[in-house]
């Protein structure tokens, strides 16, 4: 986290946008590191038609690593098709499995809260309401023996 | 009264990070005391609401604060105080807070303190700082702002929960310690120019269905706090930070003893 002194880092850390709740969301998902206790929650609002990420909020417990990543990941894909931020998820996925870089579990679980509001959206499209959780898996493995949702 | 709570919580917060931002000074003192009561007038009016038998949370409006002058400052708190109190009920409580606020106001409108503000300004120098300490340091004084605010909640919360009187005095404990501590991280924030409120903190970090989980991971949030505080304290160059440190590593190893004692007196509980 070398450009924490950056000015423009810093104001991501200072005053994330798109940080917050959101009331009525389309897709609500959850990322969570069950290593260290951090965890993200995206919401979406989705255009039916267009299938556009119209509006995107987010929360998390985590540290700097994954407030930058969070806010950056909102920033991109406000305004989007869904299918990009499944295709850049799934290239981060992709990217981390063999060699994952230090702070990389920041970044997944940011990715895997998003990949998990995409299946609340999928269950909610076919009248399924739970809760989607997905834990970061491919640079801070689960403990052996913990069952994924 | 949710909505009550949610301008209180605001208005605690700028009022304690209004008090960071100014020079040693009685103003500084005093905003300081407003903002404890301020603290003492939101648990008391979320108590009220727990034993009403709803819930509440800890949700709010994001607050951007950045005054270049301790006029502005003042002026702002003004602002707000004489807003909220236009909205309060009647009731003992509520007569109280409003006879507090009275006193806020007319203490603020007579605030003599004239001077320009750094603590938000960005600046990122600190005496005697190289680089690369500049950079632990700021790096650790956002995580921990932001932790000691999610803790002063969550032990809030859950002493506001919980009807044993045991848990209940190792919770207030905790608070203590995290205002401190909050109040510590913040002023060495505001030499750095980097003072800010902390972001909201998710209803899922203190709304949690296992306590005892909480604790463990929170003893182990708070070796791995001792460890960041045990690097600080050797890697920065500047004698005074090292041994403020060093000082709060060693206060981390009491937070720990308290954590445990909560967790054997929820284990008490359960036998």
């Amino acid at each position: 986290m070398e450009q924490v002194l950056d000015p423009k880092y810093l104001e991501l850390m200072l005053d994330p946008p798109n940080y917050g709740e959101m009331e009525e969301y389309d897709a609500k998902g959850y990322g969570k590191n069950k290593e260290t206790g951090e965890m993200v929650v995206i919401y979406l609002k989705i255009d039916p038609k267009t299938k556009k990420v119209e509006d995107i909020r987010w929360q998390t417990n985590g540290c700097g690593t994954t407030l930058v990543s969070g806010a950056l990941f909102s920033q991109e894909y406000k305004g989007k098709s869904l299918q990009s931020g499944i295709d850049f998820t799934e290239a981060v996925f992709e990217k981390i499995k063999d060699n994952p870089p230090p702070d990389a579990a920041c970044g997944e679980v940011v990715a895997r809260a998003f990949m998990a509001a995409v299946k609340d959206y999928e269950a909610r499209a076919q009248g399924q309401q739970r809760e989607h959780t997905e834990y970061v898996t491919l640079s801070c493995p689960t403990p052996e023996g913990e069952e994924h949702a | 009264m949710l909505d009550l709570l949610r301008k209180k919580h605001a208005l605690w917060l700028v009022i304690f990070f209004g008090s960071m931002s100014l020079p040693q000074s009685r103003e500084r003192d005093k905003l300081l005391d407003f903002a404890n009561i301020q603290y003492r007038h939101l648990k008391w009016i979320a108590k009220e609401i727990v034993k009403s038998g709803q819930d509440f949370d800890w949700n709010r409006d994001s607050i951007k604060l950045s005054f270049s002058h301790s006029r502005e400052l003042f002026e702002a708190l003004l602002e707000r105080l004489r807003q909220i109190g236009s909205g309060y009920p009647r009731g003992a409580l509520f007569d109280r807070i409003r006879h507090d606020e009275e006193y806020m106001i007319w203490s603020l409108e007579h605030f003599e303190l004239d001077v320009a503000l750094e603590a938000f300004s960005k600046k990122l120098t600190y005496e005697g700082l190289d680089q690369k300490s500049l950079e632990a340091l700021v790096r650790f004084l956002f995580e921990e702002i932001y932790k000691e605010y999610e803790l002063i909640l969550t032990y809030t919360y859950s002493q506001l929960h919980t009807d044993s009187a045991r848990l209940g005095l190792i919770f207030e404990d905790l608070i203590y310690e995290s205002m401190f501590h909050l109040k510590s991280f913040c002023t060495i924030a505001a030499k750095l120019g980097i003072l800010s409120v902390p972001r909201v903190v998710m209803e899922e970090v203190y709304k949690f269905d296992d306590l005892k989980k909480f604790l463990e991971d929170g003893i182990a949030e708070e070796l791995a706090a001792k460890e960041q505080c045990k690097a600080l304290s050797s890697a920065i160059k500047n004698e005074e930070l090292s041994r403020f440190f060093a000082f709060i590593n060693y206060q981390e190893d009491y937070h720990i003893t308290l954590m445990q004692e909560a967790l054997e007196a929820m284990n008490d509980r359960l036998t």
